[in-house]
C-alpha cells in the first residue's frame, strides 16, 4: 500500500496536468443552419471595382463560367444566371453578389519565355453568399482566377474560368 | 531514493501547473482590437486560413468566411462547417497562409534538388 501511494501520486499529478489539454480540443459551437437551407442560388452581374480595365469578353465570360459551374455542382436546384427570369419566392435562395477588384492581363509571351515566372494573367473577385429573403451575408471570400503557364504560355481567356471554379467549390462546401 | 525523486518531480510538476496560468494572463496582451485588424489584414476566402487561439486555450483552425464589425467567421476546410468568434475571446491568430519568401525558397529548393538529381546523374554516365 506504501509502495503503491507514490505511483498513484504520479497518476494523479499527470492526470491534473493533462486535463488542460482535454479542454483546448473542446470543439466551438457550428453554425448548421447553413447547411441545406438554400436550393436556390441567384447569381447576380458582378461590379467592378474603380480604375480596373476588365475587357468586356473576360467579365461575361466570368459570369457564364460561375453559372456552369454552380450548375455542375449539381446541389442546388435553380441556378440562375444574371439573364435567367428571377423568381418571386425568395425563401431558400442565395444571392451571389461580386466585385473585381483586380485585374491583370499579363503577357503570353513572358509566360512563354520565363516558364510561368512571370507575365501571369490574374483576375481576383470579392464575392458575397448573401440570404436573399433577410440580406444576411453569410459568407463571403476572395477568389481569383490565375494562369501561369500552358500550352504556348497559356492563354488568357482561361483566367475567368477560375473565379467559377473558387465560387462553386466554396458553395458546395459550405452549404452541402 | 526513489520515492524522494518522484516527490520532487511531483511537486515540480505541480509547482510548474500553478504558475503557468498567471504567466499565461501576463502575456494576454492582445486586445480585441489587434485581433480585428490582424484579421482584416488577412482577408478572407479559401487562401485565407489560420489557427485562432481562444482566450479559454481553445484553438479553432479554418479559412476566413466572414468578417464583421464584432465577429468574424471560420470554416472548416474539411467538412466546411461555419463557426462564428467574436473577437472579444481571441487570445491569438496565427495565419497559415504561406508567405512568397517563403513560396520562392520552396521552389528554390526543389530547382536545387532537381539540378542536383540531374548533374549527379549526368556525371554517372
Amino acid at each position: 500500500m506504501i509502495r503503491k501511494t507514490p505511483v498513484m501520486c504520479l497518476f494523479v499529478a499527470v492526470l491534473f496536468l493533462t486535463s488542460p489539454q482535454v479542454a483546448f480540443a473542446k470543439v466551438q459551437p457550428q453554425r448548421a443552419d447553413l447547411k441545406n437551407a438554400y436550393d436556390i442560388i441567384e447569381v447576380t452581374p458582378f461590379q467592378i471595382a474603380q480604375g480596373i480595365d476588365l475587357p468586356a469578353e473576360y467579365m461575361q465570360s466570368m459570369m457564364d463560367g460561375i453559372v456552369k459551374d454552380l450548375r455542375r455542382t449539381k446541389k442546388f436546384k435553380y441556378v440562375l444566371g444574371p439573364g435567367d427570369a428571377k423568381r418571386t419566392d425568395t425563401s431558400r435562395t442565395i444571392q451571389l453578389l461580386g466585385t473585381v477588384n483586380q485585374y491583370k492581363h499579363g503577357n503570353r509571351g513572358k509566360r512563354l519565355v520565363a516558364l510561368g515566372l512571370a507575365g501571369d494573367t490574374k483576375i481576383v473577385a470579392h464575392v458575397k453568399f448573401v440570404d436573399k429573403q433577410t440580406g444576411e451575408l453569410l459568407v463571403e471570400a476572395d477568389v481569383d482566377g490565375q494562369i501561369y503557364t500552358g500550352v504556348l504560355g497559356g492563354s488568357p481567356n482561361g483566367a475567368p474560368s477560375g473565379i467559377g471554379k473558387d465560387v462553386a467549390k466554396i458553395a458546395k462546401k459550405v452549404f452541402f | 531514493m526513489c520515492r524522494k525523486l518522484i516527490s520532487t518531480v511531483i511537486a515540480i510538476l505541480t509547482v510548474n501547473f500553478v504558475c503557468s496560468s498567471p504567466a499565461f494572463a501576463q502575456k494576454s496582451t492582445f486586445t480585441s482590437d489587434d485581433a480585428k485588424v490582424q484579421i482584416s489584414k488577412l482577408g478572407t476566402g479559401p487562401k485565407a486560413v489560420v489557427r485562432v487561439i481562444l482566450k479559454d486555450k481553445r484553438k479553432m483552425q479554418g479559412w476566413l468566411s466572414l468578417i464583421a464589425n464584432d465577429h468574424f467567421s471560420l470554416t472548416d476546410e474539411k467538412t466546411g462547417n461555419v463557426s462564428d468568434v467574436k473577437y472579444l475571446d481571441v487570445a491569438k491568430v496565427k495565419s497559415l497562409k504561406p508567405s512568397r519568401g517563403a513560396i520562392v525558397l520552396g521552389g528554390m529548393a526543389v530547382f536545387a534538388t532537381a539540378a542536383a538529381i540531374f548533374f549527379f546523374a549526368g556525371a554517372k554516365h
